[in-house]
């Protein structure tokens, strides 16, 4: 979470009311903060208040974050300037194989 | 002059002397999980991947258990009317899908994907590994291969095992919600547990409906009456391991003498 935080710190603000600072949930278990899914990752964070634009920014490289990932919010598409709210869920999903033996 | 015991195993007993007098005996089974206690196991991991709840090695083979928190995910689902079961035909939709803890028990030998693999659900968490697991209610998770509830890895089969543990885990992890579900179970192996626990409550009876539950309350999994699959982590873990590195066994002074053998002779 500190490198979290140091990437956010280098993140130019965007204009207007700023993203707050990402920080862990368990930190403050009353607060639900925003679930974040990619790849085996589930946890919730406090990132509610960012776009989910900066919320990719600042994830990227912590959660090792691919390029190209497609953005959920709630399990539907996600426009990059949606701003999270407490409880919402936002995924990175790619376009993955399937299970099963090959043909 | 200070007490010498002598030790001597004598086929299946173990004999503390003093001279020619036996102070004690103890069989030898009990004598070497006594030295197992006492004796520091290491791990190939020094950082144990998260979600990792049970650990266990035997020979060139590790046995883990990962346990997954409820959680709603967009996975992939073999759509209505497609046009094959699984492949490059097959075609998909996308799902926003609630589950409940989710077990996963895996063996890797030599650091890969040995075959041995399962996947179990669970409404509370894991607080020993001797607690029952549920049934899923999964495509490509199938009875076979002497397992209730093999879990289909096929795809990433070789791909493990250059990764460090970390990576094995998030690779299992991530294809069982990535990679997509489909009917191949039904044909390979000739059911599916998705196929199986469709009548259990109207809420999982179509990928429609469990959608639509997840939706208006993404923990409505942990009220599912899963069916109870009659085993525990532990056994299960236990049962695979046995499956791929036979327990040697140490019954005897020949059984002991063997293995000091094979670690070799000062």
């Amino acid at each position: 979470m500190q490198k979290l935080r140091r990437l956010q710190q280098e993140e130019p603000a965007p204009a207007g009311p700023g993203p707050q600072e990402p920080r862990s949930a368990s930190a403050s278990p009353v607060t639900p903060g925003v679930t974040f899914v990619w790849g085996s990752q589930c946890l919730t964070l406090e990132i509610q208040g960012m776009t989910v634009g900066d919320a990719l920014r600042a994830l990227r490289e912590p959660y090792n974050v691919a390029p190209g990932v497609n953005a959920l919010v709630n399990g539907r598409l996600a426009d990059p300037e949606h701003r999270l709210s407490e409880g919402e869920l936002l995924e990175f999903i790619r376009p993955a194989g399937e299970k099963g033996a090959s043909e | 002059m200070s007490f010498e015991p002598e030790i001597r195993i004598v086929g299946e007993r173990v004999k503390v002397l003093e001279g020619r007098k036996t102070l004690f005996e103890s069989k030898l089974p009990q004598v070497m999980k006594a030295i197992g206690r006492v004796t520091d196991r290491t791990t190939s991991s020094d950082i144990l991947p998260e979600g990792i709840r049970l650990w266990r090695e035997r020979g060139n083979a590790i046995a883990v258990g990962i346990e997954l928190r409820p959680q709603r995910r967009t996975v992939r689902w073999l759509a209505e009317g497609s046009g094959a079961s699984y492949g490059r035909r097959a075609r998909y939709e996308d799902r926003f899908l609630a589950f409940p803890y989710i077990v996963l028990l895996i063996v890797f030998r030599d650091g890969e994907l040995c075959g041995f693999q399962q996947l179990y659900y669970r409404t509370a968490p894991l607080r020993s590994g001797h607690e029952d697991l549920l049934l899923p209610n999964l495509y490509n998770v199938a009875q076979g291969y002497r397992q209730r509830c093999w879990l289909c890895l096929q795809m990433l089969e070789d791909k493990v095992r250059a990764l460090p543990w970390p990576g094995k885990i998030d690779a299992v992890v991530d294809h069982v919600f990535s990679a997509a579900f489909n009917r191949s179970s039904e044909e390979h192996e000739g059911n599916s547990w998705w196929g199986s626990m469709r009548g259990l409550d109207p809420r999982v009876s179509s990928v429609e409906a469990w959608e639509r539950a997840s939706r208006e309350n993404g923990l409505f999994p942990l009220e599912i009456p899963w069916k109870r699959a009659g085993t525990t982590a532990t056994q299960e873990l236990n049962h695979m391991l046995g499956l791929v590195v036979a327990l040697p066994r140490l019954r005897h002074a020949r059984d002991l003498m063997a293995l000091m053998a094979g670690a070799g002779k000062c």
